[in-house]
């Protein structure tokens, strides 16, 4: 009986679960154009949950399904075409995520898609970068980014898009509201702990940032629409101003306040009045820190960028190129923390990229593990650092710790990998490492391993002999033709060594053909 | 000044009092049609019966329970029963009198006549003779009393007789007969002369021996007892709020009794007989002089030959903004259109769910149900549409007092057709009112609204005066999809782009609005509040009220019923005016217009200002958008502050007073309103041959005023 809607236009739902409640939006678009049709919220303190007890009440579990199914019938009165539910910290960190993401699936039928911590910021960011861009004012400017989740913190030093540096923290203003709540009671000076507490991480942040000033200070994440708010700040666009010393009067006068006298001045709830000073103190820090001139805030939610990002996936792909970009700065920096050898690193990457490119047909790899590979590249010799021998094994935990910006958990752990294969011992099932990664995960990193172990076997010495390489496919080995002016049997008796794991890899034996250059 | 002081508030059940007296006023107004002042009064004596069983149950209960306090006027529970009682009996006697010696006579003049069965010519006694042996009798249960038998426990507002019984030797004893109520009350006679009524009891008492074989009656006495009927249901603790309602239903029919209601001329020992087995005091005892229950007019039998003793027939108009389009969808598309019921019919809600149910393109349909009536083509429409695939979202309030069973009924029939039936939010009353279509077209979903101040009930909607509000703006479209999320149970209140909503904001929305009003004032502006409603109780909205009269607003408020608020007492009222329309319809709409420093705002609601509908009801309140359509709901204010026939103006003491009519035209708001309806319904080109359904049978007044 229904007929079809006309071709530009489509009916989506978007459902998040946070650490306060669930929402759901369901959108219409059309002509690029997008409605917002309905908007249920419905609280629930999940977060409170995860970070006091590590994990979700089973009845609280229960609630989000009774909540889904409500949400699932409102999806099909609009005939909704396309549905996606994410869900943030408050779920994938809860420790038994896995049984939440089972009961949901049997009680609903709906499949969460849980963003991992670095996914979540960097959508976040992808949205403010493409915001500031739009106003000249912000183009030229340093701009200090800072979203603060309720499990983690992030904060990118940018300019023209660029991304100068990331950070990632582990405090959140509900996480660090829990941790800290038991001292409230024991103190009359919370402010006074939350500061200390703060200052470790406020220390580290303040050596990495530059020596001049910051123009623009970016407050992001959900308590700052409610300090805008009591803050009075008018925003036009995007972003508002927190006038400076509005932000101060609000700080100083709940900084002595507990949470129940903090819902009463402002006629707040208790879990928002209970978070409002961590989190209003943990924006002062960070605005400290920056030494910033102006405090801007965004009302942007992490719900309007999950809307965007499924509704207008071009959006994302045209800031794709960028955020390459910035992912490999931000490993490159990286690297320069841990004093790697910056030509052997971009030589490798560069014959590691050279190979993969023309073996396209040979790996059936794509974009985003090339990208993985130059990152591995960069930093498969980060662990000499800490030893030369078994540096491998400290290329692989040095990654594994560090907050790759851009990166999933997931590319994190292919990352450090394909670095801990790139030497002496090759990938087994024997290693937990690499037996827990899922098949396919397992494959690509063999198959990164193979490249990147011949790439670096040309560049063994360091010497970088190898300007341009040429690489041929054949029916049962590949040539890789050099070109050197060089003597290069140090690296031909390396690559024969290096290049049996690339023939069990891909069923073809590498084979070096050299040619002198005139 | 103390704004709080008990002396600026009048109790709100004298209010009611007052307000059922000028129904009474109605009753006893010759240039009413005779039969339209029978219904009048079968209405008051209805109304006695709901406010003793809610109102005057709640007071005992509170004196039983040692509550002294005091109500906002200073009165307590027992001063408040003392003074109940007195207006009670009073009205009681009042309208016993109108019946027995102005409207029995009348009726005889028009040949109607409702006789004692004395009077019943000797051939047509045989026929009632008959009818007793043939269908009275055979569900007749007398019921004796003795030790072994205690007194019966006898359903409310059921008619019953006390028979005195005496055994030869033996002392005398008593049996009750419950008069059945599967029967008519009113027996047709025959007779060639004229039409001629007796009551089914005397029937009944006339053949009583016949129940009674070998006993000598010495008196049979006819009794009704009202009981406490206010149902007290456990939300927090029902699981299953429909079966917790079912229980409390059949209890509803044993609450403990407050009124008893005899002839005069009773018996001494069967009354002291009653008041032994039933425990009541002195002041709870109604001796009438006439037949008992005069609410049974309310379904009178007499009307065929006695078309003239009723109102000439007022047909509901159909809205011109309807006229030149096949399709509701398409009518509403291009213009909001504002509803005037019963002036304009409610026919047009209807076709517009009908059309609805049946338009393919229609994806979900979304209502409160509160009073749906009974055959309801409204739950018609939305099985209908269940049945077409459509997701249909019922909100059925089973709370609805004295509609319960009703509302049970028809959940049921809904869940069994596909319908997505929720019974709203614990605690809370759903008593807004609110229609949602969404619909797919061409350029995109659109959503239809209807939000309106009464219930989705087509036979209220013949009778009582409603306004509705169709619209497809798109803060309506969203904020309707909202409020039935939060029905649902899907989300929490959100910030509403356009409605109010109790009991989060709409109280507040009130106070801000008449706090604007004061700041225009004190800066000299023009500042000026009209409001219509139902009931005005609530405390603190009368302080807000007196605070702007006090500052210089001027206020007019339309109150159909209870108004707690005195006006006109200088230095605290002297600019506010109150006044009450009593007439052919039930006035029922809730219209408030704020001058807003000449940006009139006007907006509509379900809600009265009674601290229920503030605080313990979802309700919601939806501006007027449209310039038009504000100044014709701006007019009909005016209207009603013009009227001089059926309006009353209430003094400064709580009483009301007819308008002093000299050098003022004769106006009667709702007869002008419908003679609007008549002349903008006047087919411009072509005829307009829809036929609209008659509704013959008046219904009681609105139950609301009880709760």
């Amino acid at each position: 009986m229904s007929e079809k809607l006309p071709k530009d236009r489509t009916i989506s739902g978007i459902a998040h679960i946070g650490s306060y409640g669930i929402s759901l939006r369901i959108v219409e678009v059309k002509q690029n154009r997008m409605k917002i049709l309905e908007a249920p919220d419905y609280p629930l303190a999940l977060g409170k949950d995860t970070f006091t007890k590590g994990k979700i009440d089973f009845e609280k579990v229960d609630k989000i399904s009774e909540i889904l199914k409500g949400f699932a019938k409102l999806l099909k009165e609009y005939h909704t075409e396309n549905f996606i539910l994410y869900a943030t910290s408050a779920i994938r960190e809860a420790s038994n995520k896995a049984y939440i993401l089972d009961q949901i699936r049997v009680k609903t039928g709906m499949e969460i898609h849980i963003l991992d911590d670095s996914e979540e910021k960097t959508r976040m960011y992808r949205k403010l970068s493409q915001e500031l861009d739009k106003d000249e004012a912000f183009q030229s400017s340093d701009i200090f980014l800072t979203y603060i989740g309720t499990g983690s913190l992030g904060v990118v030093l940018t300019k023209k898009g660029d991304f100068l540096l990331t950070q990632n923290i582990h405090i959140g203003s509900l996480k660090l509201a829990e941790m800290l709540g038991i001292l409230q009671q024991r103190t009359d000076r919370f402010d006074v702990v939350i500061e200390e507490y703060l200052n470790t991480y406020m220390h580290t942040l303040q050596n990495l940032l530059p020596v001049d000033p910051i123009r623009y200070f970016v407050a992001s994440g959900k308590e700052i629409h409610l300090i805008m708010e009591l803050c009075g700040a008018e925003s036009t666009s995007c972003f508002g101003v927190i006038p400076k010393d509005s932000f101060e009067n609000l700080y100083s006068s709940i900084m002595h306040s507990t949470p129940q006298q903090i819902a009463e001045m402002y006629n707040l709830s208790e879990d928002q009045a209970e978070v409002l000073l961590p989190a209003l103190s943990i924006y002062r820090q960070l605005f400290l820190v920056s030494r910033a001139e102006t405090m801007l805030a965004t009302k942007v939610s992490i719900m309007d960028v999950l809307i965007e990002d499924t509704l207008f996936p071009e959006y994302r792909d045209n800031w794709h190129s960028r955020l390459e970009r910035n992912i490999i700065q931000s490993a490159r920096s990286v690297g320069e923390k841990y004093r790697y050898d910056q030509k052997h690193a971009y030589m490798v990457e560069s014959l590691a990229g050279k190979l993969f490119d023309k073996m396209i047909n040979v790996h059936g790899l794509g974009s985003h593990e090339r990208l993985l590979l130059q990152i591995s590249a960069i930093l498969h010799d980060a662990g000499k650092y800490v030893n030369v021998r078994n540096h491998a094994h400290h290329s692989y935990d040095l990654i594994r710790n560090t907050d790759l910006f851009g990166l999933s958990a997931l590319d994190v752990e292919i990352v450090s990998n394909v670095a801990r294969y790139h030497s002496v011992e090759e990938p087994s099932m024997t290693h937990p490492n690499f037996r827990e990664l899922d098949p396919h995960h397992r494959l690509v990193v063999s198959k990164l391993v193979g490249i990147l172990r011949v790439a670096d076997a040309l560049d063994r010495a360091h010497e970088h002999k190898f300007n341009d390489l040429k690489v041929k496919a054949k029916k049962n080995h590949v040539d890789i033709i050099v070109e050197t002016q060089y003597e290069t049997i140090f690296e031909e008796w390396i690559f024969e060594a290096k290049s049996d794991f690339f023939r069990e890899v891909f069923g073809l034996k590498p084979r070096l053909k050299k040619r002198l250059m005139e | 000044m103390n704004l709080s002081d008990p002396q600026w508030y009048q109790n709100r059940d004298l209010s009611w009092l007052q307000f059922n007296q000028r129904v009474l006023e109605e009753a006893l107004d010759r240039t009413n049609p005779l039969l339209e002042r029978l219904k009048f009064l079968a209405i008051v004596f209805s109304n006695l019966d709901e406010f003793f069983m809610i109102r005057v149950a709640g007071i005992k209960e509170q004196i039983e329970v040692g509550f002294h306090g005091a109500d906002p006027a200073g009165m307590t529970p027992v001063q408040q029963m003392e003074r109940i009682a007195q207006e009670a009996h009073r009205m009681t006697k009042v309208g016993y009198s109108c019946f027995q010696r102005s409207i029995l006579p009348a009726l005889r003049k028009e040949g109607c006549v409702i006789s004692d069965i004395a009077e019943v010519p000797e051939k047509a006694v045989q026929f009632l003779d008959r009818t007793y042996e043939e269908t009275v009798f055979p569900v007749l249960t007398p019921m004796a009393v003795d030790p072994s038998r205690p007194f019966p426990n006898l359903q409310n507002r059921s008619l019953n007789l006390i028979v005195s019984l005496k055994e030869e030797s033996k002392s005398m004893r008593y049996a009750v007969v419950p008069v059945p109520s599967v029967l008519p009350r009113l027996i047709s006679v025959p007779n060639n002369t004229c039409k001629q009524w007796v009551f089914l009891e005397q029937i009944i008492i006339r053949n009583i021996h016949k129940l009674f074989p070998g006993y000598e009656i010495l008196r049979c006495d006819p009794f009704r007892i009202t009981r406490n009927a206010d149902l007290d249901i456990d939300e927090e603790e029902a699981d299953d709020l429909l079966a917790e309602i079912q229980r409390s239903l059949k209890r509803r029919h044993w609450g403990f009794p407050v009124r008893l209601e005899v002839r005069n001329g009773i018996s001494q020992s069967a009354l002291s007989f009653l008041c032994q087995s039933c425990p009541l005091e002195e002041e709870d005892i109604y001796p009438v002089n006439g037949p008992l229950d005069l609410a049974t007019f309310l379904k009178s039998p007499i009307k065929k030959g006695f078309e003239s003793l009723f109102y000439p027939s007022a047909l509901p108009q159909s809205s011109p903004r309807f006229r030149d389009y096949d399709s509701a969808f398409e009518a509403i598309r291009k213009q909001d259109i504002l509803l005037h019921h019963p002036f304009e019919s409610f026919q047009h809600v209807i076709d517009l769910l009908r059309e609805a149910s049946e338009d393919p393109n229609v994806l979900a349909i979304k209502q409160t149900l509160y009073r749906v009536g009974g055959d309801s083509p409204i739950i018609r429409a939305l099985i209908r549409a269940a049945e077409n695939g459509k997701q249909v979202t019922a909100l059925v309030e089973l709370k609805a007092r004295f509609d319960e069973e009703n509302n049970i009924l028809w959940a049921r029939r809904l869940e069994d057709a596909g319908c997505h039936v929720v019974y709203g939010l614990m605690g809370l009353k759903t008593h807004c009112k609110t229609l949602l279509v969404i619909r797919r077209e061409e350029d995109g979903i659109r959503r239809y609204v209807h939000m309106s101040t009464g219930n989705y009930n087509d036979t209220t909607a013949a009778l009582y005066t409603d306004m509705g509000y169709l619209t497809t703006r798109e803060p309506f479209g969203y904020d309707a999809s909202s409020l039935f999320n939060v029905l649902t149970g899907y989300a929490q209140p959100p910030a509403w782009k356009t409605i109010a909503f109790s009991p989060i904001n709409l109280r507040q929305s009130f106070i801000e609005w008449i706090q604007q009003e004061i700041r225009y004032a004190e800066r000299s502006m023009e500042a000026r509040i009209i409001a219509k409603m139902n009931s005005l109780v609530d405390p603190e909205m009368i302080r807000a009220l007196y605070q702007a009269s006090i500052a210089g607003v001027e206020i007019d408020l339309i109150v159909r019923g209870i108004c707690c608020l005195k006006p006109g007492i200088p230095g605290l009222s002297e600019r506010i005016r109150v006044r009450s329309v009593v007439g052919r319809y039930l006035e029922h709409t809730r219209v408030f217009s704020f001058h807003n420093g000449g940006d009139t705002r006007v907006l509509l609601s379900s809600a009265d200002w009674m601290p229920r509908n503030l605080d313990r009801r979802v309700e919601i309140l939806f501006p007027i958008e449209e310039q038009s359509l504000k100044e014709r709901v701006g007019a009909i204010l005016d209207l009603y502050m013009r009227d001089t026939i059926k309006a009353r103006e209430m003094q400064s003491d709580g009483t009301y007073t007819r308008v002093d009519r000299r050098g003022k035209p004769r106006v009667n708001a709702q007869m002008e309103l419908y003679q609007w309806a008549v002349q903008s319904a006047q087919p411009k080109k072509t005829q307009d041959t829809r036929l609209f359904k008659v509704y013959s049978r008046p219904d009681e007044l609105d139950e609301d005023d009880f709760e």
